[in-house]
């Protein structure tokens, strides 16, 4: 029995790395504005200690218009202390993180008294989820948070179990790494272990002077994990302004109506204030999470929204997740039933606090509530029947649904949005880099998009892809002679006579641009043009 | 004085009295009631509805959408078996399919509204803070094994999926339905709960806020 759990729990480990480390470089099409970031940064650390504003191993680290949690970043530099500085140094540490989630959701659904049958089965649905595989595969922080809150939570099940002190100080520290991971856990967290003492209070019983020592240890690893968060919180900008660039009150479907104290009268102070305004938003955000359409079909937006898509789980687990829900209701495990009720209910609650309808990222913290359901399910399927022929029926089922979802995520999305995955600014830097000594200037513009206009960050695909030395560019921020500027056309062409122009076509425009001048074409994946390339040294005037 | 008035004062076994907090904490209702030609002009209209939803299933643009999935999926040639397998009419059903799921989300009815004119505007058509005893009554009915009202629940959407209207006049059916969920969600907690007198004032107070608002602004 042993033997085969342990088989079960290397099967599903090994098949959930292997989806999420496959051409771990070409899919997604591009390292994202925020993996290059993480990458540079995660380099700067590791060859000077500092980030690329120069601040020494900072706890926050800044970016553009925000600032990035810690710990991916050093995770990254360790990353790249093995493999070098690459695309597989920054995606690689997310993407075995994500693996290992899977054997801590075994963890955590069998202490909460499921079967192995069904504890296995979660780890073998989190292996193939392609809300999970997504997000692994593209270094989202999420990922890591995710995995030290699963891991908090068997910690902190087992502290229950065993009273060990160790596991009292591990579980808060796994709690906090959490908290300092990604700012959805900065919510999610503190009412996680608010409910875990609630659920377990019977258990923990802290009149017990060994169990009150070991909770006032737990207590003092926060306190410890949360002194500098507070710090940065109250003096200086760091959190602050990640909540408030997110936060829904920016939204403009919600800011227009806000009276932000000048009520004309008292009718409208009353039936009209910012208090009813702020919660009526809120709530529609927070209930539009409760959507099977999104949960089952539609909710990972690889595909415009009037195609077919992939949801948060597969279709396939529909009927399981119904099956799951009833077998949780009649359930005698008490602590089972709270603590899927709990997530259940505060899963979205983060998502719902921020701009955006339906994140699925930053609803990713929802996961365990779905795993939890499944294998219940599970459980309780496999007490009543016979298993072997629905468990053949759903294998086969999500194997057909992985094999579509495989086509979309790596054929259709990149056709749809490669531009938003900054497509093409890679094919730049390294062309950039390559022949920045055959032209007076090289002008990168941060503009592109067939969509929409969108604003990228060159200069961090420069700096990433030319791996150019930190410590040089701490003494002077510029990238030799390769400059951050859109073209203006009319005045560029005469002015800067031996330069090289990278821009949309649309932003010359290409019509005013001689055939001769153009030296090369960039195209998204969808095969619409991205960028051109405009050498001024070939106009003939 | 109220409370006596409503029959909560006390225990609460008069179904009426929770029916008729409900119906003040639910302004769609008026709203229906208060426009009787409206809604029965919608529902003259559902045959031309159903018959323009049911056309519109497989009409070209779907229809494109497929192909041109198809044309991008698996190998380079666009009728490759994989592919048909994966891209065609079933995806564009399921599609259609999740659009009923999509109508039975609580928000239409606890927050936004169908955006016609048959939701109470700038508010609510049933108040807000009755969420929390309809995912109580969800609860209850799969505790106590009742699951006649929760099979009704795909099948009260039904009428607003086949006419394609997310409008509270076809979706009236699944209104009643989770109005009845909350009774039992609320008939459940109040009997738990000690200070139930304070629950229904709060209620009542924020039903009489919803109306002022509905009829003021």
């Amino acid at each position: 029995m042993k033997k085969r759990i342990i088989f079960g729990l290397l099967a599903v480990f090994f098949l959930g790395l292997l989806v999420r480390t496959w051409k771990l470089t070409e899919y997604p099409v591009s390292l994202s504005m925020d993996e290059v970031s993480i990458g540079y940064n995660a380099y700067s650390i590791l060859r000077t200690g500092k980030d690329e504003h120069g601040a020494s191993l900072p706890l926050a680290f800044k970016s553009v218009g925000d600032y990035k949690p810690p710990v991916d970043i050093y995770l990254t530099s360790v990353s790249m202390a093995i493999f070098g500085m690459n695309e597989f140094a920054v995606r690689f540490p997310v993407a075995l993180i994500g693996a290992l989630s899977i054997v801590v959701l075994v963890a955590l659904v069998r202490l909460l008294g499921l079967s192995w049958t069904a504890s296995l089965f979660s780890g073998f649905w989190l292996a193939i989820l392609p809300w999970h595989i997504h997000f692994s595969r593209a270094s989202f922080e999420a990922i890591t948070a995710l995995f030290f809150l699963l891991a908090g939570s068997v910690i902190f099940i087992l502290w229950v179990k065993k009273r060990r002190l160790i596991y009292s100080i591990s579980s808060a520290a796994l709690f906090s790494l959490s908290v300092w991971t990604y700012h959805a856990e900065r919510v999610f967290v503190p009412l996680l272990v608010i409910s875990l003492f609630w659920i377990f209070k019977d258990q923990i019983n802290l009149k017990n002077g060994k169990t009150k020592k070991q909770a006032l240890f737990f207590l003092i690893t926060t306190l410890i994990f949360a002194i500098p968060f507070l710090r940065l919180l109250f003096f200086t900008p760091a959190i602050k302004e990640r909540a408030l660039s997110t936060s829904i009150i920016r939204e403009q479907s919600l800011a227009n109506f806000l009276h932000r104290g000048d009520y004309k009268n008292l009718v409208e102070y009353i039936f009209d204030n910012d208090s009813y305004l702020i919660f009526r938003h809120w709530l529609g955000k927070y209930l539009n999470y409760y959507d099977f359409r999104l949960w089952f079909w539609k909710g990972m937006q690889f595909t415009p929204p009037e195609y077919q898509g992939v949801g948060f789980l597969y279709v396939v687990d529909l009927p399981l997740f119904l099956f799951g829900l009833y077998a949780l209701t009649q359930s005698k495990n008490k602590k089972l039933k709270s603590l899927a009720l709990f997530w259940f209910l505060a899963g979205p609650l983060s998502a719902s606090l921020t701009m955006n309808e339906q994140h699925p990222l930053r609803a990713l913290v929802w996961i365990p509530f779905f795993g939890i359901t499944l294998a219940s399910g599970v459980d309780f399927i496999s007490k009543k029947l016979k298993l072997t022929k629905p468990a053949l029926i759903y294998i086969v089922l999500a194997l057909f649904n992985f094999v579509y979802f495989t086509d979309i995520y790596i054929k259709q999305f990149p056709r749809y949005y490669s531009e938003y995955w900054q497509y093409g600014y890679k094919q730049i830097a390294l062309y950039a880099c390559e022949n920045k000594d055959n032209h007076d200037d090289i002008f990168v513009s941060e503009s592109f998009g067939t969509k929409s206009d969108i604003t990228g960050l060159p200069h961090l695909y420069l700096l990433f892809y030319c791996k150019y030395d930190p410590a040089e560019y701490l003494i002077d921020p510029s990238i030799d002679n390769i400059k951050i500027k859109r073209p203006y056309w009319i005045e560029d062409q005469y002015e800067y006579k031996n330069s090289l122009f990278i821009a949309a076509p649309w932003d010359f425009p290409i019509e005013d641009v001689p055939e001769q001048a153009i030296i090369k074409k960039l195209e998204f994946v969808n095969n619409e043009p991205s960028f051109i390339f405009v050498d001024t040294g070939k106009l003939v005037f | 004085m109220i409370m006596k008035l409503f029959g909560l004062y006390n225990k609460h076994k008069n179904k009426h009295s929770l029916i008729l907090l409900i119906l003040i904490l639910s302004p769609v209702v008026w709203s229906l009631l208060f426009q009787p030609i409206s809604v029965i002009s919608e529902v003259v209209k559902a045959p031309q509805y159903i018959k323009t939803n049911i056309s519109s299933i497989f009409a070209s643009s779907n229809l494109r959408h497929v192909e041109e999935m198809r044309w991008n999926a698996f190998g380079e040639e666009k009728n490759e078996l994989l592919s048909t397998i994966f891209y065609n009419k079933v995806g564009v059903l399921f599609n259609k399919f999740f659009d009923l799921f999509s109508m039975l989300s609580p928000r239409l009815f606890f927050q936004s509204g169908d955006g016609t004119q048959f939701s109470p505007t700038g508010i609510e058509p049933v108040a807000s803070v009755l969420i929390i005893f309809w995912f109580l009554g969800i609860y209850q009915l799969l505790k106590q094994k009742k699951y006649k009202t929760l099979y009704l629940i795909p099948v009260a959407a039904l009428p607003a999926f086949v006419a394609g209207q997310r409008n509270i006049v076809f979706l009236f059916p699944l209104l009643i339905l989770y109005l009845h969920i909350v009774i039992v969600g609320m008939r459940d907690s109040l009997k738990k709960i000690k200070s139930k007198n304070r629950v229904i004032v709060i209620l009542l107070i924020y039903g009489l806020f919803i109306i002022g608002r509905w009829l003021l602004l």
